[in-house]
């Protein structure tokens, strides 16, 4: 009896949605990929904003890997050292080394010097770079808002922070002094370590990376050439691992250097707060997912419930010739599990299809991140086998209540 | 008595409606001998439906006993009750009861297929019913493709199909015009003739002729 039930409950469904208007079928598998996608994308919003804040920390500054300067050092200890290991590693696909010194940056540079308050001057790092190798790394000329990146031909100069800049920048207070007055073109006055030199602003980058837009950088052979050698040392390393590589694996061969520097990947680096907040937001994203999946259910059941309901005089025909309620129940569980399935699978095509891909290349733009719908695929297929299995239950619901009513008076209308 | 196939003893139907209490089956009692055409007539109101319903297993009755094929039928279950209907009982309903998502073969196929029978063998049996209620060309025809004679006569084949002991069938004619009744009676007279037992409900002024045969209730009394 089982079996049969099983058989006739295939029958009944396959049927009774072969028989559905186009419209009908069409506006519930609608609601079920709408369901399916508010599901999704509200939450994926919410867990892509600090993954895009990560992967901006990652592409635009850290790389896969970055070795820094311990925090009670001028630099990176044992430099040479660890650069032939690096050289040397085989997963290794591209790196960049920077050489970093605080300076100060002086546009008033041609008036008198009387009282600091009035001249428009400030602090930051000074960054010199192997300016193609870096671009290998962080695509920093992909960042150029005015105003050129460096090129074999045009290199004496720097290449400016928005954050530096007052007209780039509205940031603006006691921890970021910046240069009013001047732009791409002008020349400002760098000076660090006693060295006095005027460069010009040859470009200003703006990323999502705050460290990244508070410096200034400048070809490392310039940057030699005003610093003594004892000066001329390295302070990061950024390291881009080579496809079918894992990251992991090169830190554990470069971790005996850790006494020299640190060793972390771009996840373990990344500001406190980024963690913090991709924390907040997970918990954010769940309670908002967990909502969506009750309304996603209750959505279903409405559904479901209207569709069973109609047919309530056809469930008390079908008992009244003998059809098990088994079979009866199957039938709408079936129904409503082609209608999530189709429904889920049309989201998943559009989630991945098109939302996905398009956030990817249009990112919402975020002070701190390019925003991009997160869908981890193991997570979204979760969620799509909790969002059919509550479709299971909305479609059984209805038709075990409609099942366990007396026959005739479903017949009969009553 | 080996060949009753239907025992009713003191059957009472008693409907409530607020205080007013209707006895729409009032403590009848009659056997139903195997192979027989009873006919149950009666003024509108005198409880002719109510009765068979209590018959065919779709309600409950609220005193007396039903035994059919010498099972007490109070005994049985929900899940013994639906079995019963499948395997025992055809039920020929006044509006047909098609289902309307099913053709005229798939409507007549179902029972078919929860007696366990295979597609294929519930197809050909589904298709002899129909064939033999003259339906032969409109097999793959849905109910809102069929006229109310045509609906009728697969709702005949759909509650023969699986050759059970007793048709019930109540008004099966009351929609149809003068012809397609003739048609349908003729095809249910057939039936019987072939030795199968019917309950049938009617307006039938012909039937009340022969005395044979006929229940005839009033006020929920057998007269
Ligand atoms: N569910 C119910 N609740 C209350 N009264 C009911 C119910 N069903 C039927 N009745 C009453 O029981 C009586 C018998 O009804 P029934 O339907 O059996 O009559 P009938 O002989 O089939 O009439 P008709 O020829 O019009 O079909 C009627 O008075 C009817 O109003
Ligand atoms: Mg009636």
């Amino acid at each position: 009896m089982f079996y049969n039930s099983l058989k006739v409950g295939l029958f009944l469904a396959v049927r009774e949605i072969k028989k559905s208007s186009i419209l009908a079928n069409g506006l519930i598998i609608m609601v079920m990929m709408l369901t399916f996608l508010n599901l999704m994308v509200g939450r994926g919003v919410l867990i892509g904003l600090p993954e895009g804040a990560t992967n901006s920390f990652k592409t635009q500054y850290a790389g896969d890997l970055i070795i820094t300067k311990l925090d009670n050092r001028k630099n990176i200890l044992r430099e040479k050292t660890i650069l032939d290991e690096v050289e040397k590693n085989q997963t290794i696909q591209r790196y960049s080394t920077r050489y970093i010194l605080m300076a100060n940056f002086n546009a008033d540079y041609k008036k008198a010097q009387t009282g600091t308050l009035e001249i428009d001057q400030t602090n930051a790092e000074l960054v010199g770079i192997d300016f193609d190798k870096e671009d290998e790394v962080t695509n920093l000329s992909n960042y150029i808002v005015k105003g050129e990146y460096f090129n074999s031909s045009y290199q004496k100069g720097i290449v400016v922070g928005s954050s530096i800049l007052g007209k780039y920048t509205s940031v603006e207070g006691v921890g970021n002094q910046t240069l009013n007055t001047p732009d791409v073109g002008d020349k400002i006055e760098v000076v660090v370590n006693g060295t006095k030199e005027v460069l010009p602003i040859i470009g200003v980058l703006t990323t999502k990376v705050s460290q990244v837009d508070r410096r200034v950088y400048i070809p490392k052979k310039v940057l030699k050439s005003m610093v003594s050698d004892s000066d001329y040392k390295i302070g990061e390393i950024s390291i881009k691992v080579k496809p079918g590589n894992t990251v992991d694996d090169l830190k554990i061969k470069l971790d005996h250097y850790k006494k020299y520097a640190y060793i972390r990947t771009a996840e373990k680096a990344q500001p406190q707060f980024l963690s913090d907040i991709k924390v907040t937001f997970s918990i954010l994203g769940d309670l908002i997912g967990t909502v969506g999946i009750i309304v996603a259910s209750i959505t279903l059941f409405i559904v479901i419930f209207v569709n069973a309901i109609t047919k309530r005089r056809y469930i008390g025909i079908l008992k009244g010739i003998g059809i098990t309620n088994l079979a009866i129940e199957v039938s709408y569980v079936l129904q409503a599990t082609f209608y999530s399935l189709v429904g889920s699978i049309l989201g998943l095509v559009i989630l991945y299809g098109y939302i996905v891909p398009y956030s990817i290349a249009n990112p919402i733009s975020f002070p701190f991140s390019d925003g991009i719908i997160s869908a981890d695929l193991k997570d979204t297929l979760v969620r799509t086998l909790i969002l059919i299995t509550s479709a299971i239950i909305a479609g059984y619901m209805p038709a075990r209540m409609i099942v366990k009513q007396n026959t005739l008076d479903s017949i009969l209308g009553r | 008595m080996k060949n009753i196939i239907i025992e009713v003893k003191n059957l009472t139907k008693k409907f409530k409606n607020g205080d007013a209490e209707l006895l729409a089956v009032n403590n009848v009692s009659f056997d139903i001998k195997k192979g027989e055409f009873i006919r149950i007539i009666g003024k509108s109101g005198s409880g002719k439906s109510t009765l068979l319903y209590q018959l065919g297993l779709l309600d409950k009755p609220t005193s007396g006993s039903i035994k059919i094929s010498g099972v007490d039928t109070k005994l049985l279950n929900d899940k013994q009750r639906t079995e019963f209907r499948l395997t025992k009982l055809g039920y020929v309903f006044q509006d047909y009861a098609l289902m309307p998502s099913l053709n005229a073969q798939e409507n007549v196929m179902i029972p078919l297929l929860m007696g366990g029978n295979s597609t294929s063998f519930s197809k050909k049996q589904a298709q002899d019913a129909l064939d033999k209620v003259g339906l032969k060309t409109k097999f793959n025809n849905y109910p809102s493709q069929l006229s109310g004679g045509e609906q009728q006569r697969v709702s005949i084949a759909r509650a023969i199909c699986n050759n059970p002991e007793i048709v019930f069938a109540d008004e099966p004619t009351a929609n149809l015009d003068t012809e397609t009744t003739t048609l349908i009676l003729n095809l249910i007279n057939t039936l019987n003739k072939s030795g199968q037992t019917i309950v049938m409900v009617t307006h039938e002024a012909d039937y009340t002729k022969s005395a044979k045969c006929v229940i005839k209730l009033s006020d929920g009394k057998i007269v």
